[in-house]
Order: structure tokens, then sequence, then C-alpha cells
């Protein structure tokens, strides 16, 4: 059993985690293949997809526009390795705590970008190709 | 050889697919190593193009859909992709009967001295 993270405040993060645990199978991880782009319209411009590499590297390969407008820059093919080390290491860890944990992650934090102070709320949600290993991961990040 | 008949691509399951982003999302959920992007020709055409490991340093487009409308590329662009799948099977097919045609075959023969 999947329990929805707490504490969320932007409400297309809100309705993103509620459509995530809808697509979970009893004791299990959403498939993949299963999300139908059709029904992640309204978020795709804030989404990205990580996917987890069976040498345990992260790299994107979906990248939503709102997100690559905000951050300068499209980072698609990317790997996590290609990022500025400060913000790797965050990010390497939050992705390898869901995939050890198997349940969503979610956090709200204050950096500047492009010279302006903003704050996000962002979200990842583990998804499996066969079920069981966690071979992606649907990212939303929002502006609050 | 045994092609599949009728052939069945995995793009006919997925019609309610309709915009560019939609595609491209698609493509991350299902492995498939793709991503359509907007090319300017040098005389302001527009044309949407199927890249292949985009962002990466073997990124290279691979087929052009000749198409300025999204919808119309998505639509090609999942035509592509039912051509490269078939080319796919039938590449399988074909070396799955190679490897029978091996397996019939019966083991020489030493040739006796005489």
């Amino acid at each position: 059993m999947v329990d929805e993270p707490t504490g969320l405040r932007h409400k297309e993060v809100q309705a993103l985690c509620g459509f995530w645990l809808k697509q979970c199978p009893e004791g299990g991880l959403p498939l993949a293949s299963d999300m139908e782009p059709a029904d992640l319209r309204r978020w795709l411009p804030n989404l990205l997809i990580m996917h987890v590499h069976t040498d345990g590297e992260f790299f994107y390969s979906y990248y939503g526009r709102s997100l690559a407008r905000a951050f300068g820059e499209s980072r698609l093919g990317q790997t996590l390795n290609d990022l500025p080390e400060a913000v790797r290491d965050i990010l390497r860890q939050e992705y390898e705590q869901v995939c050890r944990q198997r349940s969503p992650l979610h956090r709200v934090y204050t950096a500047t970008f492009n010279g302006v102070k903003q704050t996000w709320e962002r979200v990842v949600l583990p998804l499996s190709t066969d079920g069981q290993a966690i071979d992606k991961l649907l990212v939303a990040a929002y502006e609050l | 050889m045994k092609p599949s008949t009728p052939y069945r691509p995995a793009y006919t399951e997925k019609s309610r697919i309709a915009t560019v982003d939609e595609f491209n999302i698609w493509c991350a959920l299902n492995d498939q190593p793709f991503n359509l992007i907007q090319h300017v020709w040098p005389d302001g055409l527009v044309e949407w193009d199927l890249e292949l490991n985009p962002g990466t340093a073997e990124a290279e487009i691979v087929y052009g859909t000749g198409q300025d409308d999204g919808t119309m590329a998505v639509i090609s662009a999942f035509a592509f992709l039912a051509g490269v799948e078939w080319a796919e099977e039938r590449h399988a097919a074909a070396e799955a009967d190679l490897d029978e045609d091996d397996e019939d075959e019966p083991e020489p023969v030493p040739a006796k001295r005489r």
C-alpha cells in the first residue's frame, strides 16, 4: 500500500499525486506503459521523466516546456552527472531514496534562478516497466 | 519465414495522442529513444523531425515528417515507428527461421577411411 505524500501545497501537484495513486495496482506501482499521455495533458509542461539506467545512473528522457523555459534550457538526454555538483548530489539522493523506498517524495525549495529568487514544489513518483523494478521516475515541479 | 499476419503495430492503441508533447512523453514512457523536434529550414519553412537519442552526443535526425502541423507530424512519426517495428519483427522472424533450419540440418559425418 502506497501512502499519499502529505503537506502538498500546489493544487496541480496534489492532482497529479491523486492521479498517480489511482494508477497504482493493489500493492504495486503503476506501469509506465499504462500511463496515457492524454491523461497527463494538464501537467505535461511541468513534467519530466527520469530514466533509471541499470547501472544506477539517471537521465532525462522527457523535459517539459515550462521547466525548460524556467531553468533556461531543456536537459533532455542529459544525465545527473551533467548537472552542477551541488544540485546533482541533492537530486541523486532524492531519486535513490524513491527507488529504495518505492514511494513518492515531495519537497519545497527556494533558490535563485536567472537572478530571481523563486520557491518551487516538486514531487517524484516511481514508475515500473514490469511491476517490480523501478526504472522511471515521473517528476513534477511547480512554482509556488 | 513466418511473418505475423495481419501486422498490428503498438501505436494503434495510442489514438488519443494528439500533440507533439504527448508523443514525446509516450516515447519516454515506452522506452522509445525518439523525440519530435521542430526544424527551421534556411528559407524559413518549419518541419517536425524525428530525432534518435535526443539530447545526447549520438543524437541524429532519422526521419523528416514533412509536416509543419504538430498533429500531422505525430501521425507521420507513429507511421515511421510502425515501419521500424515491422522491420524488426520481420528480422526476428527471419533469424528464428535460420535457427530452425540449422537445427534440422543433420550433423556432418566424418568420411570412413578405406
